[in-house]
């Protein structure tokens, strides 16, 4: 409430500094304690100077910087393999990493916006308050720069001035923490836990686990970000939607356009993308578009693993995404070759495909699921299991 | 719909779903995406 207020009756630098204030205090405070919050703000301020060199439009000097910026995140991060290379006494002393992986992305996008000279605008405090927004700081939604700079300055509105976009803003966050605080918990008690043993429940009994933690996780997530959102229109600073009803999606790329958006999106732009043009203009994948493509959606997949989470069993979330995306765009090709595109679009209308569609992306995602939210010791339990069967 | 009667469905929604939220919320809850 002081935040809305406060932005809404100061201008210029103090704003700035007042919603700094507001989210220092917030992520000092509440989120990561003096230590995490302090390393937070260093890899912010590293940040900096690196999208200051990439402004310069060297592609060497965006290239260090990056390479620069991920090992920093791995190396504060303890990724599972950075404690088995590196001895115990090089590693960071164990600190709060909360909302870092958003902070990461969020920074990386604004590098290689400056390079390629989209950015626009950038002044520090524009930018710690964009890395440090209270709203968005915990678990997204990945708002980009310039959307959160336009709204900010009122170049852009956050939502129409009136009444009824208030109490709109007003609902969305009371249904945010119905969903996260009533809803989302009774999923809880019947969802996969990171202690579920996979060798000891039947086969439907894994199933149910899998819908819960779904649906859990949905209503936990979307709640959140109902919130956040909420929030944001209200100061000003509305972040994108990050969800469209997940469990109608039809197919795995459908999925992951209706599910955590933001994240899709900003892996669309900074790493698939890049990744497909290279891969058709140069080498042996220049010939085979659909082998480039699966390719590239995997490399894809596993990042958005990694991303995730540090443990081996998210690079299994990311390699079985991965797969999911190569079968469907390999299917999608085959169909589109024997139907022709309006034929496959014939098809896909059919009520019965459509249905079949929904079911079957459901359960790939729930399988999936599983390797989220179970430890790696209990999944690598279940592999050496079935494999000793 | 009117505009009066809109906003007065919306007012009314947002008090029931306060009621609900007072009476069935839990006190603390983990957010997933928060780990990472």
């Amino acid at each position: 409430v002081a935040a809305i207020v406060l932005l809404s009756v100061l201008r210029g630098p103090t704003r700035q500094l007042a919603f700094l204030a507001i989210n220092l205090t917030f992520v000092w405070g509440l989120a990561l304690g003096p230590r995490g919050a302090l390393a937070t703000l260093l890899f912010i301020l590293l940040g900096y100077g690196l999208v200051r060199i990439a402004t310069r439009r060297s592609a060497t000097g965006l290239g260090i910087g990056v390479v620069l910026f991920i090992a920093v995140f791995v190396y504060l991060r303890r990724y599972d393999f950075v404690q088995w290379i590196l001895p115990e006494a090089l590693l960071p002393r164990i600190i709060s990493t909360i909302g870092l992986s958003f902070v990461f992305f969020k920074i990386i996008h604004v590098m290689i916006d400056a390079y390629a000279d989209t950015l626009g605008r950038f002044d520090l405090l524009t930018f710690l308050n964009y890395c440090l927004n209270f709203t968005t700081f915990l678990m997204g939604p990945i708002q980009r720069y310039q959307d959160y700079r336009d709204q900010w300055e009122g170049a852009k509105l956050a939502i129409p001035l009136g009444f009824e976009s208030h109490l709109d803003a007003g609902v969305r966050i009371l249904l945010g923490l119905a969903k996260a605080y009533v809803l989302a918990p009774y999923f809880q008690t019947m969802a996969l836990t990171p202690d579920t043993d996979l060798t000891a429940v039947s086969f439907p009994h894994l199933a149910l686990l899998a819908y819960a933690f779904w649906f859990y996780l949905y209503l936990n997530f979307s709640g959140y970000c109902d919130v956040a959102i909420g929030i944001g229109s209200l100061l000003g600073i509305r972040p994108p939607e990050n969800f469209n009803k997940p469990f109608l999606a039809r197919n795995i790329s459908d999925f992951w356009l209706r599910q955590h958006r933001s994240l899709t999106l900003w892996l669309t732009d900074y790493v698939f993308s890049p990744l497909y043009k290279k891969l058709l203009t140069s080498g042996f994948t220049a010939r085979y578009k659909l082998l480039a493509a699966n390719l590239s959606l995997m490399a894809t997949m596993l990042v958005s693993g990694l991303w995730h989470g540090t443990t081996f069993s998210f690079l299994l979330f990311g390699i079985v995404h991965g797969l999911w995306f190569v079968i469907y765009r390999t299917w999608d090709s085959l169909l589109t070759r024997r139907l022709g595109r309006e034929g496959v679009q014939r098809f896909r209308e059919r009520p019965l495909v459509h249905a079949g569609g929904i079911l079957l992306t459901f359960n790939a995602t729930a399988a999936a699921f599983v390797f989220f939210q179970v430890s790696s010791a209990r999944v690598m339990e279940a592999f050496t299991h079935l494999a000793t069967r | 719909m009117t505009t009066h009667r809109r906003i007065g469905l919306k007012v009314s929604l947002a008090f029931l779903l306060l009621a609900f939220l007072l009476v069935f919320a839990k006190g603390s809850v983990d957010f997933v995406y928060t780990g990472f």
